[in-house]
Parts: C-alpha cells; structure tokens; sequence
C-alpha cells in the first residue's frame, strides 16, 4: 500500500481499476463524485447561491455541460448523470484539489467521456487538481493514464508498461473490444502491434490485408 | 386495449418550468426485442418512470399488463436464494442457468451478503419467475460481464419473454433487433438493427458512436475490404485474413 499512496502523492491523475477494495481509504481526503442520490429539496441554484455567485456558478455548470434549465430541478430529482455533473461543479466551485470520481464514465457515451477526459486532463496539468479515477471499464482510461493501480484481494499492482493490454487486468475485469479484437487477432496468429486507437488499428489491418 | 406491448400517446411533462416531454408518441410492438439508446438527461429513465406510472404526466400510456421493470436502484429483499428464486420448482437445466448467470455453485447464499451486482442479477431471475411477457430494463448492465449479459439475452429469448433494454451503452444493441434512438427531442430514429446502425451520419451527428466490430466493418468498406456489416470478431477476421 506504501507503494500506492506513494504514487497517488506524485501523480496528478490516477487510475485504480478493481477498486473496491481499495475506495473508502478515500472517503475522509478526497472530494467524493458518484452518481448517489442527493438528499436535499432545494433547487440546484437555490443550494448554490448559498454559497458562491451566479457568475461562478455559470461557469462552473458550463464546464461540465449541465443544462442551464437544470438549475430549477431539486437536487433530489436529478438524474444519475446530472448528479456527478453536479458535484463535480460543486468541486470546482469550492475549489477542491482532491477530487475522487467514481464510475464517472457511466450513462455517458463515449462523446461526452472524451470531453471529460480532456477537461481532467487539462484540470490535472494545468492547474495542479489532483484526481483520482475509479472505474473497472478499462476504455475509460484510454488516452486517460499511463499507468494504473490494479487492486487485487492479495494486494496491488502498479501497471506500467503495455498497461491496457496486461493479461492481469483482465482476470478480474472485462477486456474492451479493442483489446479484445487485437488479442483475438493474435491468437490467430495475426501479427497486430497493441492498438487502442480505431484508426491506428484500421491502418495496421489495411497494410496488412491489401 | 392496443395490441402494442407498448403505446404511449401525447406524452407531456413539465417539472419546474421544464419541459420534459411535449407530446412524445412510442409504439413498441413487441414483434422484437429492442433498445432504446439515448444520451444522458434526454429523458430515458423519466419515460420509464411514466411507463411505470411512477411519474404524473398528461397523456396516455397503454402497456401489456404482464409487464416488470427493472430499475437501476438496489432491491432490499431477504432470505436464501434458494427460497427467493423457487428452485425447488425449476427444472434443473434451468438452476444451471441461474447459476452461470450469477457465477454461484449453490443457492444457500443469504441475499443480504451479495454484492450490488449479484443482488441486480437476483432481482431480474425474482422477476422471471413471475412469467412476465416483457421485460423493461433501466441501464442496468454497467458492471455485468459481456458473458453474463449473454446468457440473460439467451435465456428470455428462450423463454419467449420480450425485453426493452434501455441503455447509454451501444454495445448492448447487438442483444437486440431493433433500435430506438432517443434524443431530447423525442424518438429521433427507430427501425431495425442494420438499418439504424448504418445511419452513421445521423447517429454521429447526434453524438453516438458505433458498436466497436461495428464500426470497423463499416471504416474497412471505405477502404474497400469489406462490403457487409460485421457483428462479430470471428467473421470479420474469416472475411478479412481467411482464418
């Protein structure tokens, strides 16, 4: 575990897949985004004016692409989605450094992941927000993270190298297609470098067919 | 009574000056099993709500009486699965089944010790037995194994039991024949499976992606080396290498 916190100090933006065993070491530091259901009545702007000012609350509302009209709805009927929008823009308003999202990608299409990824990119290397991702759904961290903690029941590992295609990973998690197809293409013996791109894949597979 | 599993009528919906649904219409005719794909917030767990009539709204909605729902919350049931799942009634070909499903040996296992998962799967087994005609599913198959998901889509086609799968997850359309896509704007897109994914345009522009074979068959037909749709791995890799 030594190892972990060592690397969760260092990083800015880390990536634990199989984290169940692992997550409530975060609850006391770190600035919780789930999709659980907020137990309050009020309005969303009616919560937020209570603590910050319309203009940042703007702000912080268009970053994580939540609807203006959204603002009237009770924190209590949000859906699944606009609840970990809404805390994340909690987190950026209050300011938070440590923020731990959890399942994030879910109820998402890839669109709306790919501009999240960037944005905790931009969040992470720009301004020093340190995040920590939890999701056991390994394209989530495509482009994401370089390296990544895999929780295991005896332990943890800290994946380095050749990290989306580590057989490990995958006794505990499912493979993404991509991984899943590459290997495939290996075992029939296909030579395929390691892509998780679609595009780079396409190249590879139209040099090697035509 | 329609002879649709499912016909909603002028639906309409407003909550906190904001409109929700204004005169949504959706016919599921239970012909097929379906998906209904839609973007986060376009409204796809609150028309399940309406169909569940736990949501008010202004409009009619007339559904298959023999109809369950299965919402993405956890169920607090109690007992041994053994008693939950009557399988002392279940033949057993079909106890092996549940059993795969949820990766148990046996089913003295106190549901109140499962995880949010396997408490999921128990959930939709508890409702099978109750012989429902259709099945609603809320974007309930986040955390299930490709596997699993497989053996449930398999086992209800068997069964002759109809489900409506709402997702966010377009991988998930490859279990069913026809799609749904939904948009705030209502029902955008509707048809069979084939048709609808080859709207690439349409379904980009509206900010989805393709199945991931998918979506590969159809960028190799650019480059000429493929002119079909491909839906599994083992066929495109015949198709393509020979292999």
């Amino acid at each position: 575990m030594e190892k972990v916190n060592q690397f969760i100090e260092t990083e800015n933006l880390v990536g634990i897949v199989n984290y169940n065993l692992i997550i409530n070491r975060f609850y006391d530091e770190w600035f919780l985004v789930n999709n659980d259901v907020i137990d309050i009545e009020d309005s969303l702007i009616d919560y937020l004016l209570s603590f910050f000012s319309e203009k940042k609350i703007d702000e912080a509302l268009k970053m994580v692409k939540l609807k203006n009209e959204i603002k009237f709805t009770p924190l209590s009927k949000l859906s699944k989605t606009e609840r970990k929008k809404f805390r994340l823009a909690f987190a950026f308003l209050s300011k938070k450094e440590k923020i731990l999202l959890v399942d994030f990608d879910q109820g998402f299409f890839e669109k709306e992941n790919s501009y999240f990824k960037q944005l905790f990119l931009k969040l992470a290397n720009k301004y020093n927000i340190k995040f920590i991702v939890c999701t056991n759904k390994i394209e989530f961290f495509f482009g994401l993270v370089k390296k990544l903690v895999l929780c295991k029941p005896n332990g943890y590992a800290i994946l380095e190298n050749d990290i989306f295609y580590d057989n490990e990973i995958y006794f505990y998690l499912e493979q993404p297609k991509v991984v899943e197809f590459v290997k495939y293409l290996e075992k029939k013996e296909i030579k395929m470098e390691h892509y998780i791109e679609l595009k780079e894949l396409l190249k590879a597979i139209y040099r090697d067919v035509s | 009574m329609s002879k649709n599993f499912i016909e909603c009528k002028n639906l309409s919906l407003k909550k906190n000056n904001r409109k929700l649904f204004d005169q949504f219409n959706f016919i599921f005719s239970g012909a097929y099993n379906a998906s209904l794909i839609g973007a986060s917030g376009c409204g796809k767990t609150t028309f399940l709500k309406m169909l569940a009539k736990k949501e008010k709204f202004i409009g009619k909605i007339a559904i298959y009486k023999k109809t369950v729902f299965i919402f993405d919350e956890i169920l607090e049931y109690s007992g041994y699965l053994q008693y939950l799942l009557n399988i002392d009634q279940i033949e057993v070909k079909e106890q092996q089944i549940f059993m795969m499903f949820l990766g148990i040996d046996n089913f003295y296992i106190e549901y109140n010790n499962l995880s949010p998962d396997l408490k999921k799967k128990v959930e939709i087994l508890y409702k099978i037995n109750f012989n429902p005609a259709l099945i609603i599913f809320d974007d309930v198959f986040y955390s299930f194994s490709e596997k699993s998901k497989s053996i449930l889509f398999q086992y209800l086609k068997k069964k002759q039991i109809r489900f409506l799968n709402i997702t966010s997850n377009i991988e998930e359309v490859f279990f069913a024949d026809y799609l749904y896509i939904m948009s705030d704007k209502g029902i955008v897109l509707e048809g069979e499976k084939n048709k609808i994914l080859s709207e690439e345009k349409l379904l980009r522009r509206l900010g989805f992606s393709l199945p991931f074979i998918f979506d590969l068959s159809k960028q190799l037909g650019y480059y000429n080396l493929l002119s079909d749709f491909i839906e599994t791995k083992e066929e495109l890799v015949e198709k393509l290498w020979k292999k």
